[in-house]
């Protein structure tokens, strides 16, 4: 029996593929670096390329591929570089009763979209190549305020709909802001009723063009309440939801949900990572720190911010000492590195508060 | 005060009375996704897999579930290894056991040890018990008068062996 097999590189299992920096909202949160003040917005890269890139990495035993952007739907060949990746047969270690093999299998596919674009035979293509289906919904009446545009979030509740009657797998992803934590539950409460299969909350880190709005910001003790609110609605429903972003166990202990999966550790450059509409490889979509073109990926196993991660160098050095310490980040680290240029900063979310509570 | 909703959206009581519903229909198999952020330490039953990175080599390798309780502790075994260097010993969590690739032909995939130096010598004790290890080495480093010292032979209940053996006095 085999029980351990070395990996065919050292990348973590999913990639997100930033396919373009282009949108068609403008959501206030909206943590894109590209949309930073000062920053520069590259050329999106060609068919051909992402192509390439995709093909590169499933031969790397990567072999989750998020589709996002910007929006990932507005490029005009997103049909032809999602059939292309669903058509690709990777080589993925398999597990069967505790034995390990390599095996030949078609890529797990995400397409992370704000909803505008998913007509009926989008759904149903994505239905056809097995993909699943992220939507945002970032709140109902504060909808149009928080993504800039004039729609109402019906759009969204209907593709949770469509997608529902075809089978197709979809989650809700909810980013909490001040602005729409009033109606969390509601929020949340909608997208399972109108079909959505999960629940993705990110609560609202200062990034991109959220750096531009600080009226977004939550108090600690709406961060401490979110997950605690979440759960309330899941249970109601017996359907099961995601914290995305890292909390502090000081403020959520992971073992006093029960349909609600709380993370406390990060999984940039373990889990995932991400390539940029520009081609360049960075640790997270948060992250505004590029690290190398995708075709330099090798360089990433000695490259020091990589590994800070890898290894959780990273960590606050105020949480040591405490009892948790091993088992959870202190917080989104990357936004330490945006807020306080330290990637040993603290979370935004102790701005004010000591870091023990 | 909440602000009002718009028309088409329903009342907090309409939600619940549908959550009540859709509680009796079947539930979807928790799928984990690759979103923004994502879980990193994932429970042990909705995966069959884990990965380790060697951080000598840097190559990755699989591993099967039966690793899995190994490769949770990892993270605690360096920062206790961290903590007691802080208190004055060269400890290293040796962990290459669990790398396809450094692994030594004669020790089995999955064996830690520590490696510890003392002055010129350096040597390696296997780990069966962390936890006990980390707990009669701080208590060791820390001790400063005859009640600590009582206290810490009280925690070895007599037997010095262990700690002997994790000092390079015995070789176990």
């Amino acid at each position: 029996m085999v029980n351990s097999i070395l990996a065919p590189s050292f990348l973590p299992d999913t990639v997100v593929l930033e396919i373009t920096s282009k949108c068609n909202h403008s959501c206030l949160f909206c943590s894109c670096p590209w949309y930073s003040k000062d920053a520069i917005i590259e050329h999106d890269l060609t068919t051909d390329e992402w192509k390439e890139i995709i093909y590169e990495f499933s031969q790397q035993g990567v072999f989750r591929f998020s589709f996002s952007g910007g929006e990932c739907t507005l490029r005009d060949d997103i049909y032809e570089l999602l059939d292309f990746t669903s058509k690709l047969s990777i080589k993925k270690v398999c597990s069967k009763d505790n034995d390990l093999f390599l095996g030949n299998t078609n890529p797990d596919i995400v397409v992370l979209s704000n909803g505008n674009n998913c007509s009926e035979s989008f759904l149903s293509f994505l239905k056809r190549i097995n993909a699943h289906l992220s939507v945002s919904l970032p709140g109902l009446s504060t909808f149009p305020k928080l993504t800039g545009i004039g729609d109402s979030p019906e759009t969204v509740l209907e593709v949770f709909e469509n997608a529902a009657k075809i089978g197709l797998q979809t989650t809700a992803a909810i980013t909490v802001t001040k602005i729409n934590y009033f109606e969390l539950y509601e929020t949340i409460a909608a997208a399972l009723a109108a079909g959505a299969g999960a629940i993705l909350l990110n609560r609202y880190l200062p990034g991109g063009r959220g750096l531009l709005h600080p009226e977004l910001d939550l108090s600690f003790e709406q961060v401490k309440m979110i997950p605690i609110i979440a759960e309330d609605v899941l249970r109601k429903a017996n359907r099961y939801g995601h914290v995305g972003t890292e909390y502090p166990r000081c403020i959520a202990n992971p073992d006093s949900f029960k349909n609600l999966r709380v993370g406390t550790r990060c999984a940039a450059a373990t889990g995932f990572f991400v390539i940029g509409p520009d081609g360049f490889i960075r640790v997270c979509n948060y992250s505004p720190k590029r690290l190398c073109n995708w075709r330099n990926w090798k360089s990433l196993i000695d490259n020091e911010y990589w590994r800070g991660y890898v290894f959780r160098h990273n960590r606050p050095i105020e949480c040591k000492g405490c009892s948790q310490y091993s088992l959870c980040d202190g917080g989104c680290r990357e936004c330490a590195y945006v807020f306080s240029d330290n990637l040993c900063g603290r979370d935004p979310v102790f701005k004010t508060k000591p870091i023990f509570v | 005060m909440p602000k009002r909703l718009p028309k088409f959206v329903l009342s907090k009581d309409k939600l619940d009375e549908k959550l009540a519903l859709l509680k009796q229909s079947p539930v979807p198999p928790p799928e984990p996704i690759a979103m923004c952020y994502s879980i990193a330490l994932p429970s042990p039953e909705d995966q069959k897999t884990f990965s380790y990175i060697c951080p000598l080599c840097g190559r990755k390798t699989t591993h099967s579930v039966d690793k899995w309780d190994i490769l949770f502790q990892l993270d605690q075994i360096r920062d206790a290894s961290q903590t007691l260097r802080e208190k004055g010993l060269e400890i290293y969590l040796d962990d290459k056991n669990l790398c396809s690739n450094c692994c030594k032909p004669r020790y089995a995939l999955g064996e830690l040890f520590w490696r510890i130096t003392i002055g010129e010598r350096t040597h390696f004790v296997e780990i069966y018990d962390w936890e006990n290890d980390y707990s009669i080495l701080t208590s060791f480093l820390s001790a400063r008068n005859k009640s600590d010292y009582d206290k810490l032979m009280l925690k070895l209940s007599g037997d010095l062996s262990r700690l002997e053996i994790l000092l390079g006095k015995t070789n176990g």
